[in-house]
């Protein structure tokens, strides 16, 4: 055959094959194949919910929270100051009853409506939500509630249905009035309205849609969302939650009591799609996206985008002793280590702007310790370092630094290596050990007892704005891996808690405030278990066009202000 | 005829054989060991899997199937699917596999046809190198590639470039066999009676060589079927694409076994339909498959 054979079958088959090809085109582009991009505002997350079940909740609840929050609310709401304000309830008060348990009484405010823009929200929706909660994946977290111990005890026996609703009914959330919600506390908590703002296991459920409902009925109303269901108080409600698409359709709630505060010519976004996608920078990149969280330190190298924007995190990074293994056992040794670090030399450079701290608690949070008493925990000093640890036995021995293996916005393996150079400068040897078994390793046992890591490092995020959030860690029962609990034969411990104990349940903020201060000494100077390093801050990237899009304290995307710039304005993600 | 009701048969047995295996694969799975934290799973996916798999009752591996013709849902709240919602998804892999499919027979044409021009020219190691090249090259890295200049354009670039991406090796696999095949073909004295009576190259090819070649094509489509539809588990990834290799590979890593199984049988079946389809082809163009049948 001559050469141009090849070309000519291609001609004279071209016809049937473009019209094999546009069928096979339009079958394809029929129905459910014809995807589109969505409209609206497209916003990168790091990971799909793992149920929008607010009640009912799960382990991995972070990656649910940009969507509990952007569709729900509280009792109470934090102000920009981090202080409790008002949310669903306009009011409250606050007393103790004949047993010494404090007993809250919320009042709703009567102007909020579910997105169906009917319902009223009422106390009953509390009742049944909270209820749920005490039987949910994380029903631990009620426990402070008068009587949910005894349901708690009762799920591990195993009790029977009956038992279970009538211990239900004998806990301490009741509705006195439609718009009156009675809690009772096992003892005073002074966080307990910090809390109310945040965790999503205290926000209130549709009762009137619910009850009736079995189990499985009231999963599905929520995880598998469709005609308006399920319902919700906050600015967005979720219309569509496709799975394989790792997308989370949500839409602009009329009803909602909390707009967003608009400025003249702006408006509600009406779309906002949550998506996880491996090339979220890319996308970005090429404007198909509207938000993108930094996600690694190392991107904040060099140029830094026109477009990049921070939040201060209510978080603390730390390096933490193993206080079993001498020569870490003595507290002056972990002292002087505490002051051999130049905190601000260990993080220069590393990232736009920088927080270093030898205090646990951030100074944004309320509660925090005053500038005097921080000066007192220990601070940089290299030379009463070199001289504390001078002759102290042991310290040949090479010291293990434990740190989280894989990309970070904390740049910890810069930190660690300088944490090393640091230490070197007062004679001691720091190896470094990346672990992607993080969690395991620095839990892990050597044959003779002690745990096996020397010094690790991690990050600690407040879970509500209160200083309770940032103790917790380090109690009796917190999953500090540090073995503090056994130092002085238990009494620092012991000291530690009883001053938490205190705190938790003063009613004067001030006074409180005072004692958790006295409870920071103990853990970061008496004892110092752990040495500060910095607060981290949160690196994103949006859109100039989207306002008050932004990432809250808890570095959670916080949609709650989102809306779009006047048109004019607007240059932002185009498909 | 009788030949061919044996090999349908024999496609078609496939089916139950690996819905069967799949279930008693995964309900023998230790998912509810209580003393062994990596093997513990929540409440509700232990519930799941025994309410989905029928754990313990007779005829349970028919669970999956009666759960999924009643319209209720496989595996957990959040992460399960239902009959419909696994149509959908299906509908979607099916539409890129089949412009996948459409395509490889385009590159493999393409590829057979210039290789056979290359054949003496100084073009020859191109016939090496281009298949050198796709079979070393992994489908997620053209993905990568292209991903971010399609994803979220809509108009269904996303779904063309996963088609796109998965049918280059398969194109240039089955454009190898076909090549060979077409070198034979050319060759045979029938090819020459017919240029010498004066019918044009384009249609001695289209008329009567490339009849000739389509059954060596069609004996390759079934693993070319297999190799689309695994890439396409990869591509969907990349690409953001919301269908079936996406729905099946979350529901493994999601531990949602009912859907694993179904979804599991519904890869074998689609497998066997494209076999069907090929036999059924076969039949209609090789007249001496009709005469071997008959």
């Amino acid at each position: 055959l001559a050469p141009g054979a090849v070309q000519l079958a291609l001609v004279a088959s071209r016809p049937r094959l473009l019209l094999v090809l546009l069928c096979l085109w339009l079958a394809a582009a029929c129905g459910p194949c014809g995807f589109q991009p969505d409209p609206g505002v497209k916003i990168i997350v790091p990971a799909m919910p793992t149920t929008l079940d607010w009640s009912w909740s799960d382990p991995a609840s972070w990656s649910n929270y940009p969507v509990m929050l952007a569709t729900q609310k509280g009792l109470t709401m934090l102000g920009p100051d981090h202080s409790v304000q008002p949310g669903l309830a306009e009011r409250w008060e606050r007393e103790r009853d004949a047993q010494g348990r404090e007993v809250y009484t919320f009042h709703l405010r009567q102007d909020v409506r579910w997105s169906d823009g009917v319902t009223p929200l009422s106390a009953q929706d509390f009742v049944f939500g909270w209820r749920r909660a005490m039987l949910g994946r994380e029903r631990g977290e009620m426990a402070e509630i008068a009587g949910v111990r005894e349901v708690l005890e009762l799920q591990e026996r195993g009790a029977t249905a009956a038992e279970l609703q009538a211990a239900l009914e004998r806990t301490g959330v009741e509705a006195p009035g439609p718009l009156t919600l009675r809690v009772t506390l096992e003892r005073p908590r002074s966080y307990f309205l910090s809390r109310l703002a945040n965790v999503y296991l205290f926000f209130p459920a549709p009762s009137a849609d619910l009850a009736g409902r079995s189990d499985e009925e009231i999963r599905d109303y929520f995880d598998r969302p469709r005609e308006g269901r399920p319902l919700a108080l906050g600015p967005f409600r979720v219309e569509r939650w496709d799975r394989a698409g790792e997308r989370v359709r949500l839409v602009h709630n009329p009803a909602s009591a909390f707009q967003p505060p608009l400025e003249p010519g702006e408006r509600p976004a009406p779309v906002v799609t949550l998506m996880k996608s491996e090339i979220g920078t890319a996308l970005y990149e090429r404007e198909r996206v509207d938000f993108v969280f930094i996600d690694s330190a190392l991107a904040l190298r060099g140029r830094r985008p026109e477009d990049l924007q921070q939040e201060p995190l209510l978080s603390t990074y730390f390096l933490a002793f193993n206080t079993e293994r001498p020569p870490l056992d003595r507290p002056e040794v972990r002292r002087a280590l505490a002051r051999a670090l130049d905190r601000d030399a260990v993080l220069a450079g590393l990232l736009p702007e920088v927080r270093p701290t030898n205090v646990l608690l951030p100074p944004e949070l309320p509660g925090a310790a005053t500038p005097e008493e921080a000066a007192h925990l220990p601070r940089f000093d290299r030379e009463r370092a070199r001289a504390e640890l001078r002759g102290v036995p042991g310290l040949e021995r090479p010291l293990r630094l434990v740190y989280k293996a894989g990309d970070s916005f904390v740049p910890e393996v810069a930190i660690a290596e300088r944490i090393a150079a640091q230490l070197a400068a007062v004679g001691l040897t720091v190896t470094l050990d990346a672990r992607s078994d993080f969690s395991a390793e620095v839990a892990r046992r050597t044959p003779e007892g002690p745990r096996a890591y020397d010094l690790y490092m991690r990050r600690l995020g407040a879970d509500y704005a209160h200083p309770n959030t940032f103790f917790t860690l380090f109690e009796r029962e917190g999953n500090h891996q540090t073995g503090w609990e056994r130092q002085g034969g238990g009494e620092p411990m012991a000291r530690f808690e009883r001053l938490l104990e205190e705190a938790d349940a003063e009613a004067d903020a001030e006074r409180a405030r005072a004692l958790y201060a006295q409870a920071q000494a103990v853990l970061v100077g008496e004892q110092a278990v752990i040495a500060p390093l910095y607060h981290p801050d949160r690196y994103y990237r949006a859109r100039e066009r989207l306002r008050g899009l932004a990432v809250d304290p808890f570095n959670f995307l916080s949609l709650r202000s989102l809306r779009l710039a006047p048109e004019a304005e607007q240059g932002g993600a185009r498909p | 005829m009788r030949q061919l009701l044996v090999r349908i048969g024999r496609q078609l047995v496939l089916v139950p054989i690996v819905a069967l295996a799949s279930y008693f694969l995964m309900a023998s799975l230790p998912l509810t060991t209580e003393d062994d934290n990596k093997r513990q799973v929540s409440p509700e996916l232990a519930a799941s899997y025994r309410r989905d798999l029928g754990i313990g009752e007779p005829l349970g591996f028919l669970r999956p199937w009666q759960k999924l013709f009643r319209g209720e849902r496989l595996g957990t709240s959040a992460q399960g699917v239902t009959g419909d919602e696994l149509l959908l998804k299906l509908s979607g892999s099916v539409g890129v596999g089949l412009v996948a499919l459409a395509l490889a027979l385009v590159w493999a044409l393409a590829f057979a046809l210039f290789k056979n021009r290359w054949r003496r020219g100084r073009l020859a190691v191109l016939g090496d190198a281009i298949p050198a090249m796709a079979f070393g090259t992994p489908v997620f890295i053209p993905a990568l590639l292209l991903a971010p200049a399609v994803v979220e354009r809509g108009h269904l670039l996303p779904e063309l470039t996963a088609a796109l991406v998965i049918s280059l090796w398969p194109g240039v696999f089955l454009g190898t066999l076909l090549a060979d095949a077409l070198r034979t073909e050319l060759a045979r004295d029938y090819v020459r009676t017919a240029a010498s009576k004066g019918l044009s190259p384009a249609v001695v090819l289209r008329r009567h060589v490339l009849p000739n070649v389509l059954p060596a094509l069609l004996d390759a489509i079934g693993p070319v079927a297999t190799a689309l539809l695994a890439g396409s588990f990869a591509a969907e990834r990349v690409f953001s694409l919301p269908y079936f290799g996406q729905l099946y590979v979350l529901a493994v890593l999601q531990k949602q076994v009912a859907v694993v199984v179904v979804a599991t049988t519904v890869f074998a079946s689609v497998l066997v339909a494209v076999s069907l389809v090929v036999e059924v082809v076969r039949l209609a163009v090789d007249p001496r498959a009709r005469e071997a049948r008959t």
